[in-house]
């Protein structure tokens, strides 16, 4: 097994790169939840005017910000959160999708109309601007639980796109005569879509999924960035952007590092993506 | 033609559906019997309704009216959890072997398909029966272990065939099973389909538009055109003295001896006007067409001994 | 020269995925004017290949390794792609397809397309529509009105051409657009037409339509066809004579009569002998055992050999060389020399 995934990674640049880029951040990610003081000598919190706006040096790899902290161990401790959300708001949209897809495109019908109407309300609005409203309106009383409303949003506006997705795939397959026949042998729904259908959709949802998460890691940084990820002085990078920007252009270091590393990210997930559609398209 | 030695007995069958805001007929108002052991051979063009008649009688597409008897049983109600039993009896061997097997899935797979709805797992039973069902449709055993992609057309038309046999059914539908084979190939499947029938005593619908085919494997056909059927009948008769001119006019197109200087005869026929509402349907393209095929469609009736016509030169 | 098409010993390559295969080995092939040639063959025969050849339509992972295509003296296979077009439209040489669909620009009116496969356009070579390739200078000394095209539509059975004239390609039904390709060949009035399986698709009344329009071709025009097609009674029927294909060989060549009558190659009487003949019970027909060929993965010797009954020692290393046995009845079989 370890051997033909080796084979896997080494022929596909792009996986293997994506794969290490994903990899060190979670890693990382995980190592700042366990004990960021092995990474960093600072405190992420710890206000010290007399060393504000150092610009990046041996001693703060990052510089610091405005108010002295160093930015370095700011994003260390913003990676847990940005690293795992996107995972619960792409796991939810997968899901819910997936259900909604499935139940539309094999049912048909009826319900296939009205779970149809429902997901274009939702793909009619521009993702951003709905998930800004959303978790405006909702967060708007509860700045703790803000962040989860935003992802919150962000799964509302989401999973319709899975839906339609899900949903023309099997749509595609059922037109297949295997599923025809798959009924004369006297399989039920349930064993039909376990057998034929899911394993068909799991490749296309985990390509679709990664190279989303890239675009989702986008989103949430620019709602943190007005404002509405987790209530300061939690860090997160999104909202590190922003208060950075006060700042520029002396203090460039406190907005365009936690910048890179988003961008960082998101091209992880986007480099994995491409390489599981070049890896899972050769295949079949 | 009894319902007790009947296989399948289908009364008035009509089925429809709707394409662009408009409703077509595709079957319309057909009865017809096979008995046990029997093939009754369905053959007209692309549209005729054949493929829609064999679909229905496996209760695969909604029934619009008409009754389905199979084995004396009345299954043209029943719903899909009471139709387990009976669907391990009628099979489906489909015209397109391309689409007809999941590419993920390994022949072996695919064979054994419709024996899962009634067992759990990989019985070592069921790993028997489809050895032994591979070996009966001219297969080498290794072919279980292969993916459709690696098989030729004629490799996957029998592995389609071994798996319509394997849950030992009575009556299956075969729907242009050789339509896309090199003709040596065809032949090669179509002894095989005579050998098992005669083995097993299988009732076959057999579907194509390849009216030869019909004459070799049929022993009696049925002619459809546009949804209706419009001649029944023993083979012999319907190719030897076929009554509807329609019939008669697929009988003189095919390439047999003498075919050039019919078609020296032959008037190159307008192409196909849309279809008159009223009336037979196939009164505008009928040479011999009087005023009452324009307003009144012909029943069918029993010329001579069973050999049916729907037109109204015998009314 | 009374030959329109001289084929001589041609042997075409075909590659796929490195490897090489040859697709047409050797092959000798005359046709008259005002003939009709017919060429059956199964999968992996070459027939298809054969037809693409004559027009210059080989796919790119395919070559003439060897041989030469006279067209009315002129060697084809010497002429570079962008002559052959415009060399092809002035001697009007035309093919069909099984599937109209790819010879008809789906963007395009009927009329549109009638019109530019007889007044020519150049175009370049980058053209997905394959009625392009018959384009260029073509004969100057027709000129295509309007009322051609519809007289030509009336011929193939269109009451009210007009109509037609306005539709698009996926608007017709299979058979109204070979009728249309049709339309386009009595326009274009071809010496040779290459009818490549042109009625495969079609129900066998349509089909009798197709052929007899094809006929009228021949005797209005004096148009030669080279029929190809598997179904060997259907070509016996419309050609005077046959040629019959198997693994990239010729197998065997003769008149439509003689070959029907008096086969002489194992694969021809195999094939004759599979043909569904006899009504249920009174007969079973004779299949040949076996699969068709894989060009990649031919045997050594004639390529029929391992299905062959009559097979002997020398069929499995040795080539079989075509031999003239009668009047116009020729063979390549080890059974006879």
């Amino acid at each position: 097994m370890n051997t033909s995934l080796m084979k896997i990674l080494t022929k596909n640049v792009n996986l293997l790169l994506g794969t290490i880029i994903i990899m060190f951040f979670i890693v990382m990610a995980i190592i700042s939840v366990i004990n960021i003081h092995l990474l960093t000598r600072y405190n992420p919190n710890q206000i010290n005017f007399s060393e504000a706006n150092l610009p990046p040096s041996i001693l703060h790899i990052f510089g610091t910000d405005q108010e002295g902290r160093d930015v370095f161990s700011r994003v260390l401790a913003a990676l847990p959160i940005d690293v795992s959300i996107p995972y619960i708001i792409v796991g939810a949209s997968v899901l819910i999708g997936l259900i909604v897809g499935i139940i539309s495109g094999y049912f048909g019908g009826i319900l296939d109309e009205i779970l149809m109407r429902f997901t274009d309300i939702f793909l009619a609005f521009p993702g951003i601007l709905l998930a800004l409203a959303i978790s405006e309106i909702l967060g708007s009383s509860h700045l703790a639980y803000r962040l989860y409303f935003s992802a919150l949003a962000l799964i509302i506006v989401n999973w319709p796109v899975y839906a339609r997705l899900v949903r023309g795939q099997v749509l595609q397959i059922k037109s297949m005569t295997y599923i025809t026949l798959a009924k004369v042998a006297g399989l039920g729904n349930y064993q039909i879509m376990k057998r034929h259908v899911l394993p068909h959709l799991i490749p296309i949802l985990l390509v679709y999924s990664t190279l989303d998460m890239g675009t989702i890691i986008l989103s949430y940084s620019i709602l943190a960035f007005f404002g509405l990820g987790a209530p300061p002085p939690t860090p997160e990078l999104g909202r590190m952007v922003y208060d950075g920007l006060s700042a520029l252009p002396q203090n460039w270091w406190s907005s365009v590092f936690p910048a890179l590393v988003i961008t960082l990210m998101a091209l992880g997930y986007s480099l994995a993506g491409d390489g599981l559609r070049d890896l899972l398209d050769l295949r079949s | 033609m009894s319902h007790v030695t009947s296989m399948v007995n289908v009364q008035n069958l009509k089925v429809s559906y709707r394409i662009k805001g408009r409703i077509k007929v595709a079957v319309d108002n057909v009865s017809l019997n096979i008995d046990k052991g029997e093939t009754l051979g369905i053959i007209g063009e692309s549209g005729s309704g054949k493929t829609t008649l064999g679909m229905a009688l496996l209760k695969l597409v909604k029934i619009d009216s008409g009754k389905i008897y199979f084995k004396g049983k009345d299954i043209t109600l029943l719903k899909e959890k009471d139709m387990k039993d009976i669907r391990r009896l009628m099979q489906l061997v489909p015209q397109d072997p391309y689409s007809s097997m999941n590419p993920r899935l390994k022949i072996k797979d695919i064979i054994v398909e419709p024996l899962l709805a009634y067992t759990k797992s990989d019985t070592l039973e069921i790993k028997e029966k489809m050895e032994r069902v591979i070996e009966q449709v001219g297969l080498d055993s290794s072919v279980a272990e292969r993916y459709p992609h690696e098989l030729s057309g004629g490799q996957r038309q029998r592995v389609l065939i071994a798996r319509a046999l394997i849950g030992d059914p009575e009556f299956i539908v075969l729907d242009e099973p050789t339509s896309n084979l090199d003709v040596s190939i065809q032949a090669q499947i179509l002894n095989l389909l005579l050998d098992l029938q005669e083995k097993r005593n299988l009732s076959y619908l057999f579907i194509t538009h390849n009216i030869l085919v019909a004459k070799y494997m049929a022993d009696r056909i049925g002619v459809m055109y546009n949804g209706k059927l419009i001649e029944l009948g023993t083979t012999k008769n319907i190719i030897n003295n076929p009554l509807h001119p329609y019939t008669k006019e697929l009988i003189e197109s095919i390439p047999l001896a003498g075919f050039k200087s019919r078609l020296k005869a032959y008037n190159v026929l307008d192409v196909q006007e849309p279809i008159v509402l009223k009336g037979c349907v196939y009164a505008n393209r009928c040479k011999l067409a009087k005023e009452i095929c324009k307003i009144k469609p012909p029943d069918i009736i029993n010329y001579n001994n069973g050999h049916k016509v729907a037109c109204h030169l015998y009314t | 020269m009374d030959k329109l098409l001289i084929i001589d010993d041609l042997w075409i390559s075909y590659y796929k995925d490195g490897k090489k295969a040859y697709a047409i080995r050797g092959l000798n092939l005359e046709v008259n004017y005002n003939q009709i040639v017919g060429i059956v063959g199964e999968s992996g025969s070459g027939k298809s290949t054969l037809g693409h050849a004559i027009v210059g339509l080989l796919p790119s992972n395919s070559r003439v390794e060897k041989g030469r295509i006279l067209f009315e003296g002129t060697d084809l296979t010497k002429i570079n792609r962008r002559d052959f077009y415009r060399f092809r439209g002035k001697n009007a040489i035309f093919m069909i397809f099984q599937d109209p669909m790819s010879s008809l620009n789906p963007t395009m009116k009927i009329y549109d397309q009638l019109r530019e496969a007889v007044q020519g356009k150049r175009s370049s070579n980058e053209d997905f529509s394959l009625t392009r390739w018959f384009l260029g200078n073509i004969r100057k000394d027709i000129i295509i009105e309007n009322k051609d095209i519809i007289e030509a539509l009336k011929k193939v059975g269109f009451k009210n051409p007009k109509e037609i004239l306005v539709k698009y390609p996926h608007q017709l039904s299979g058979g109204e657009r070979q009728r249309i390709m049709i339309a386009m060949a009595y326009l274009l009035k071809p010496k040779l037409l290459i009818a490549d399986e042109p009625t495969t698709a079609l129900d066998v009344v349509t089909q009798a339509q197709v052929l007899k329009m094809l006929l009228e071709l021949k005797d209005e025009y004096k148009t030669s066809i080279i029929f190809i097609s598997h179904d060997i009674t259907l070509v016996s029927q419309i050609s005077d004579r046959i040629l019959v294909m198997y693994g990239g060989i010729l197998m065997e060549d003769g008149s439509s009569e003689e070959i029907l009558k008096n086969p002489l190659n194992p694969y021809t009487k195999g094939l004759i002998s599979s043909l569904p003949i006899y009504f249920k019970g009174e007969g079973r027909i004779s299949p040949i055992p076996g699969f068709p060929p894989n060009i990649f993965n031919l045997p050594a010797g004639c390529p029929f050999h391992p299905r062959c009954s009559s097979n002997m020692s020398i069929c499995k290393l040795q080539m079989p060389k075509i031999k003239k046995i009668g009047e116009s009845h020729y063979v390549a079989c080890h059974l006879y020399g």
